[in-house]
């Protein structure tokens, strides 16, 4: 309330000698005979007597204004407090005023209005009344306008102008100046011999009258039933994030962001309050300035703030595209005032963070002897080896990659236009050898004033994104270099004598040459996308406004593929285009009006359409005549093969919102969405997805008030329906396959016949949750916590059931059915502190936490569904399975119960096995080992997770950690497991640990003696479930600000920073976050050849002028 | 007037097209809106055809017939039929059960769709006899392996159709095979000729389906009367029908004369092309690039009259890429 006050008063003080001579004037009027003027000159001439005591000045002074019947203007801080004790006997006005302010450094004249005007007889006096002036800006330097400055213990201040500058008169005993913006910390100057000051005010994390964004609109954070969450580009500024991802990692309860893999480029898994689903997609539905998009086409430089809807209150509004929770995207906009450009460069470097500890050469050129029992290799060859002989895999196939980040913005406005230019080139090498991504982004954001009522919004950003070799993101295939940099023998050398690549390990890996292969591999993945989105806003009567958001998305993807003869004997390339394009129409009605004193009524009604069409053709050609011009030319191949595709779907909604709040104590939340969809047919078509929430503000109540504790108290709770239609186009129709015949002759005359049968039933998958939630803060908002526990129930669950052979569609044909439920549970706590916080030292920690427990109640008429395959042939099974009572991620194989030891021989004899052997559970107590006794053996989940960032500001400095940390999961090792045994396609052990295996001699040991031949040791086994928990510090920088005192262009930041930097980990691979089962959720925590997450190493400079 | 302008705009982004919630298919074959044309009844003929090239490519559905004495498999899955002993789990009828059903599958899409093409009454006939030939051969042979089986003759997703018996299912056989008699011609000419199902092929399965019913399980006798007589049909109309026996036995089996009149229902592999569109070398040794899925039972070999009825029946010689002959007795399983 302090700003306002002190606006009021300087009005006051502006507006007193006007308004008291009006008031004089009028008031005169009854005194005046009719035609007779009476002028100043006459009250100048009355004399009074005055008996003046045993009041202060002021109070005198009062006494004879009223006495003589003039007004009075004088700013009271400018009287001293001094008594006095007079009488004035037959005195004119002025000669009343003269005797009292005879002693003070006052003087008083009558204003031609008739006012009596008391000021200071000294005009500037140098020392008792100074000027100061200064600039206030945010913490990234952008200037504050219209913040409040007071002079402590006055009601004298000013306000900053657009440039943030500000120019105040202070009197000499002054000391203390006090800055105060809305939604920014307050904070106090000395200015003792100070005339210059330059402020930076920080963003007020707990302010309750940020306006945050949500569906469709807008609220104050006060008035939020939902639950929500915030990241506004002051948490992530100055920190090199290259991806919109990172920016949520570690940053907010609830939402879990894992980097699945480390190339360059690749999209995180992002999961809000964990999946719901087995079949369709988890991703949050994310949307853009208020269109739906895809995050990757935005420059992180551009994003001014993101919103995070979690609870159904927030996101039904979404409807069909809620379930997952939504992720609201916020660009920047253009500032009037003068034009502003920055500048600002990264450049880093990127590096594998763990190794395996394998063998080297020459210990496995021992190891080799030892195991075939003869010299394979000779005294002299280990020798060499000891010399240096011999390749490290892992350095072969690893490198330190350049990172680069530049971007240029300008912004700017002026009458009527505001404008936000951007550009941004990122340049990213991965650790793998021959892995990268350059992504270049284009943005213009104008807004535009038409008239007094109409606004204009324009957005058209632009990006390309060209990656190499994202096929080896996830380890996929057996080829993959990563996996083979830990099976292949050390003992082989890259090249042979001659300069060709050797092609084949002698006693490791069946596979190729991981350095050969990463190499070689040649697939460019190319992303083009155009989005262009305008918002007009009318209003038309002063609570009433119309709003059109128009938008459209095209997208080009094209993977280019060449594969030369030493990734596949008979080359190949292959060109796939894929052209997508989407638009959005919607339109909104917006009502927001307060009745009597207490009610605050909002109502929103919309419209809105999206079509989303994708057409492509792809062309492949084998056995190329001529490597060199890879995929350029596919007429050189000798056969070459031809596809198109095309698929179109939309969505037609009707939307609308209710909010109420009595008395800023309660509040109720009520949303509507009925979304009609394409994609299923008849009655299925239209979904209705209603919410409502309610909240009470505690802290309002005087019962609570009286407390004094609480800032801010709120109870929330919440409940409504989200869908997930994320099913194919035509899921419902019975499609038909190209099946050839050539009858007698040597031609194929193509032919038809069913693919998939009709499935016209098909309808939408439901999420109901239900949120209860807790606001509080307290010490002067230095802490608050947020408390929100759910239950998220999804049914009708789309899932593939897999069909009767007789259906005639093949085996493990399959259509997806809505069966079955899941359940997620969880809570999430945000916890926000500022131990210390004054003009020097700013110290921010934010706490979150979060768990979310994840169930399958029900999969139909089914035991089980299985998982996908990996690792062809390495595994025979899926090692993941979905069971009722089970969580989406469960491992399934076989209990591997340590080594068969010497007094179990002959229980191990039942089972074909010696002492030495690995020992399985059998669970089916049949007596031997077989896939009825797979079981449960592993949860990808996690019990928990956590983030703490740790914002420290002194002076110009600013330092950040982050830490994040998951806990209570577990990781299918594949890759650990190869590098251990001796599998079909790893005929060696290369994982030092694992020669020290089983002996008589050596019981202890939990490896398997490989040399008995009665050994069978399961790829599909719990030795292989490693503790998948970590704590990474995600990120640590410091930050300079130079202001102006090097370049005198403009204001010029330093930073050093590191990401992923450490992590703390039970994990026995690479990685413990990367998975090869990338973005599904059926399949989880697999690693099989994954490519690591790097450690980043950044250093970055910005300059703004 | 601002009344007016908001009216305006509602009405205009309201009167969207009603149908835009309407699924718009450009790049996929749907079998609602398939089978509209002649050319497209083709396509589906083609279709089914190349499914029953798929079911028998790995000589399952020999499988029946390996409970007699002169042939045998090193298959686990056809020993058990050797031996009268077939389990539910066995891998290779499973394979066949998948891949003739699907054959159902398609003929039973073109069965429910085809009256409605754009095309002559004689086309429409043509196409649909083809596809009552193809199920009712698929349902003979599966009743005959399985005895009890589901009927399924929808095109719709459907979990618990039970099993009928074999009275229900000879029904179908017999209902479909009279109408495929009816509807198909006599004689192909063009790319069909001489292998495409006629009437006369309908004739001759109807008699071997009623031969069958004679016996195990119906044991109905009067049907072998009705075989007599629709054998007789082919045999007394040579003229019209085609068939007849090759005057030298062992023509069947040479390349050059595959085409011949004592085919009755013959499918065509090509090797030009890939998959299962090749020829099926189950039969053939290991050696010669095949897969011994079956061979003749030794004794069955040995008691065989010699002669060239034997010459013919028994390939004793097999002729390698490499120019090598390989006696029988070099064979791994040694079996000719």
């Amino acid at each position: 309330m302090k700003p306002i006050k002190t606006i009021v008063y300087i009005l006051v003080l502006l507006l007193a000698d006007h308004a008291l001579a009006q008031t004089k004037a009028h008031a005169n009027k009854k005194d005046l005979l009719p035609g007779k003027a009476q002028t100043a000159p006459t009250r100048t001439l009355k004399v009074v007597d005055l008996a003046l005591r045993n009041m202060t000045l002021l109070q005198a002074l009062e006494e004879v204004a009223a006495q003589f019947d003039v007004g009075l203007a004088i700013n009271p801080n400018l009287v001293p407090g001094i008594k006095v004790n007079k009488d004035l006997t037959s005195v004119t006005l002025t000669e009343a005023l003269d005797q009292l302010l005879v002693e003070t450094r006052l003087e008083a004249y009558l204003s031609v209005a008739g006012n009596i005007i008391v000021r200071s007889k000294e005009k500037a006096p140098v020392i008792q009344e100074r000027n100061v002036t200064g600039k206030v800006t945010d913490d990234k330097g952008e200037p504050l306008p219209g913040v409040n400055i007071l002079i402590k213990g006055s009601a004298r201040g000013t306000i900053t102008d657009m440039e943030g500058n500000y120019r105040i008169n202070i009197p000499g005993e002054a000391v203390t100046l006090v800055f105060s913006f809305v939604g920014y910390q307050s904070q106090e100057v000395n200015v003792a011999g100070r005339t210059s000051i330059d402020i930076v005010l920080r963003e007020d994390m707990q302010n309750l009258e940020e306006v945050v964004i949500v569906g469709y609109g807008t609220q104050t954070r006060r008035d939020l039933a939902g639950s929500q969450a915030s990241v506004s580009s002051k948490d992530f500024e100055g920190h090199p994030v290259y991806n919109f991802a990172q920016i949520l990692q570690g940053r907010t309860a609830g939402v879990v962001v894992s980097n699945t893999s480390g190339s360059p480029g690749q999209t995180p898994k992002i999961r809000i309050r964990g999946a719901n689903s087995i079949s369709s997609n988890n991703d949050p539905l994310y949307v853009v300035d208020g269109f739906v998009s895809d995050f990757n086409n935005v420059n992180v430089n551009d994003i001014q703030s993101i919103d995070i809807l979690k609870d159904a209150s927030a996101t039904a509004i979404y409807g069909s595209r809620g379930a997952n929770g939504v992720v609201l995207i916020t660009t920047k906009s253009g500032q009037s005032g003068e034009t502003r450009v920055t500048v600002a460069s990264n450049v880093g470097f990127t590096q594998l963070e763990n190794e395996y500890d394998l063998l080297n050469s020459a210990e496995y050129a021992v190891w080799v002897n030892e195991h075939f029992d003869q010299d394979v290799f000779s005294e002299a060859d280990i020798e060499g080896f000891r010399q240096g002989a011999g390749t490290d895999w892992q350095d072969a196939v690893m490198q330190t990659g350049l990172t680069q980040n530049h971007q240029v913005s300008v912004s700017g406005g002026r009458e009527g236009l505001r404008y936000y230019v951007s550009g941004n080139i990122v340049d990213e090498e991965g650790i793998l050898i021959n892995t990268n991504q350059r992504r270049y982004t284009l943005r213009t954001n104008l807004s535009t004033t038409i008239g007094e009522r109409v606004v204009l919004d324009l957005n058209i950003n632009a990006t390309q994104r060209n990656r190499r070799n994202a096929q080896l993101a996830f380890g996929s295939s057996k080829e993959d270099p990563v996996w083979n940099s830990i099976i292949w023998s050390p003992t082989e050398p890259i090249f042979n004598d001659d300069g060709t690549y050797n092609q084949d390990d002698t006693y490791g890996s069946l596979l190729k040459n991981p350095f050969m292969y990463a190499t070689e591999s040649m697939q460019d993945d190319r992303q083009q996308a155009v989005s262009l989105n305008i918002n007009a806003s009318y209003n038309i009567f002063e609570n009433l406004s119309f709003d059109v958001i128009a938008g459209l998305n095209q997208t080009a993807n094209e993977t280019s593929l060449f594969e030369s003869e030493l990734i596949d004997v008979s080359t190949g390339a292959i060109r796939n285009y894929q052209d997508v394009f989407d638009w959005q129409l919607t339109t909104m009605l917006n009502y927001s009006k307060t009745l009597g004193e207490q009610h605050q009524v909002s109502i929103l009604g919309g419209y809105e359409l999206y079509e989303n069409e994708v057409s492509g053709f792809s062309a492949n050609a084998r056995n190329l005549a001529v490597n060199s011009v890879a995929y350029h030319n596919l007429s050189l191949g000798e056969s070459q093969l031809a596809n198109s595709n095309y698929a179109k779907w939309s969505l037609m909604s009707y939307f609308g919102r209710v909010n109420y709040n009595f008395a800023d104590k309660y509040y109720f939340t009520g949303t509507y969405r009925a979304d009609g969809s394409s994609k299923f047919q008849d009655d299925n078509k239209f979904g209705f997805f209603p919410s409502l929430a309610v909240g009470w503000a505690l802290s309002e109540e005087n019962f609570v008030k009286d407390l004094g504790i609480f800032d801010n108290l709120k109870l929330r709770a919440s409940w409504g329906v989200t869908g997930n239609q994320a099913i194919d186009p035509y899921a419902t129709l019975s499609v038909l396959r190209f099946l050839g015949y050539s009858y007698t002759t040597s031609t194929r005359f193509p032919g038809y016949g069913p693919a998939i049968p009709p499935n016209p039933d098909l309808r939408w998958e439901e999420t109901a949750q239900t949120n209860i939630g807790l606001n509080m803060s307290f010490l002067d908002d230095r802490v608050s916590l947020t408390f929100d526990y759910f239950q998220k129930n999804t049914t009708g669950l789309l899932a593939e059931q897999e069909l009767p052979l007789y259906a005639g569609m093949g085996r493990r044909a399959s259509v997806t059915q809505n069966l079955g439920e899941i359940e997620n549970t969880g809570f999430d706590i945000n916890l926000l502190v500022s131990p210390v916080r004054n003009d020097k030292i700013n110290w921010d920690v934010n706490f979150n936490l979060s768990r979310v427990r994840n169930e399958v109640i029900d999969i139909g008429d089914q035991e089980q569904i299985s998982g996908g395959s990996y690792a062809g042939g390495l595994l025979s099974t899926s090692p993941f399975v979905v069971r009722p009572g089970e969580p989406l991620g469960t491992f399934w194989g076989y209990r591997f119960l340590g080594i068969w030891g010497t007094e179990e021989a002959e229980e191990a004899r039942r089972f074909g096995n010696q002492p030495g052997d690995a020992k399985y559970e059998d669970t089916s107590g049949d007596g031997a080992i077989g896939p009825e006794d797979y079981q449960v053996i592993g949860d990808a989940n996690p019990d928990f997770s956590w983030g703490l960032n740790n914002t420290f500001t002194y002076k110009n400095f600013e330092f950040n950690l982050l830490l994040e940390g998951i806990h209570g999961r577990d990781v299918f090792n594949l890759t650990y497991a190869t590098a251990a045994s001796i599998v079909n396609d790893s005929r060696s052990i290369t994982l030092r640990e694992a020669t020290n295996y089983w002996t008589p001699e050596n019981q202890d040991s939990p490896w398997p003696n490989v040399r008995n031949e009665t050994n069978v040791s399961h790829m599909n086994s719990s030795q292989w479930i490693q503790e998948g928990g970590f704590v990474k510090v995600r990120n640590i920088s410091v930050t300079y600000n130079l202001g102006r005192n090097i370049t005198k262009v403009g204001d010029l930041r330093l930073t050093v920073s590191g990401q992923n930097l450490f992590t703390f980990t039970n994990y026995e691979g690479f990685d413990p976050e990367a998975s090869s089962t990338g973005n599904r959720d059926i399949d989880a925590g697999l690693d099989f050849g994954v490519y690591p997450t790097p450690r980043i190493f950044t250093v970055g400079a910005s300059l703004q002028f | 007037m601002k009344k007016n302008i908001l009216l305006f705009l509602l009405t205009v982004v309201f009167a969207s097209c009603s149908d835009f919630l309407e699924e718009e298919n450009k790049g996929l074959l749907l079998s609602e809106t398939f089978f509209s044309n002649t050319q497209e009844l083709q396509l589906g003929v083609n279709g089914i055809y190349h499914l029953l090239i798929d079911a028998h490519f790995n000589d399952q559905v020999t499988a029946a017939t390996l409970g007699s004495n002169d042939i045998t498999s090193r298959f686990v899955g056809f020993q058990e039929f050797d031996v009268f002993a077939p389990t539910g789990g066995n891998a290779q009828t499973s394979r066949y059960w998948a891949e003739i059903y699907s054959t159902i599958a398609a003929a039973n899409e073109l069965i429910l769709n085809y009256e409605g093409a754009n095309a002559t009454e004689e086309e429409k006939r043509i196409a649909a006899g083809q596809a009552y030939f193809a199920r009712a051969y698929s349902y003979f042979t599966l009743v005959r392996i399985w005895n009890e089986i589901p009927i399924y003759t929808e095109n719709e997703v459907s979990y618990d159709i039970g099993l009928s018996g074999p009275a229900e299912v000879y029904d179908l056989i017999i209902e479909d095979l009279r109408l495929a008699e009816e509807m198909l011609p006599a004689q192909w000419t063009g790319v069909q000729e001489n292998i495409a199902f006629t009437s006369g092929a309908a004739k001759s399965l109807l008699a071997y389906v009623y031969l069958t019913m004679a016996g195990y399980p119906l044991n109905d006798p009067s049907n072998y009367a009705r075989a007599a007589s629709k054998a007789k049909e082919v045999i007394d109309n040579e003229g019209e029908y085609g068939y007849r026996l090759l005057d030298n036995f062992a023509e069947l089996w040479r390349h050059e004369a595959r085409f011949n009149d004592e085919i009755v229902i013959g499918l065509f592999y090509n090797l030009d092309f890939r998959n299962n569109q090749r020829a099926p070398f189950g039969q053939m040794p290991t050696e010669y690039g095949g897969w011994d899925v079956y061979f003749a039972e030794i004794n069955f070999f040995n008691n065989f009259p010699a002669g060239a009825r034997k010459e013919a029946t028994f390939a004793t010689e097999f002729y390698l890429e490499s120019g090598d002959t390989l006696h029988w007795t070099e064979t791994l399983q040694r079996r000719p």
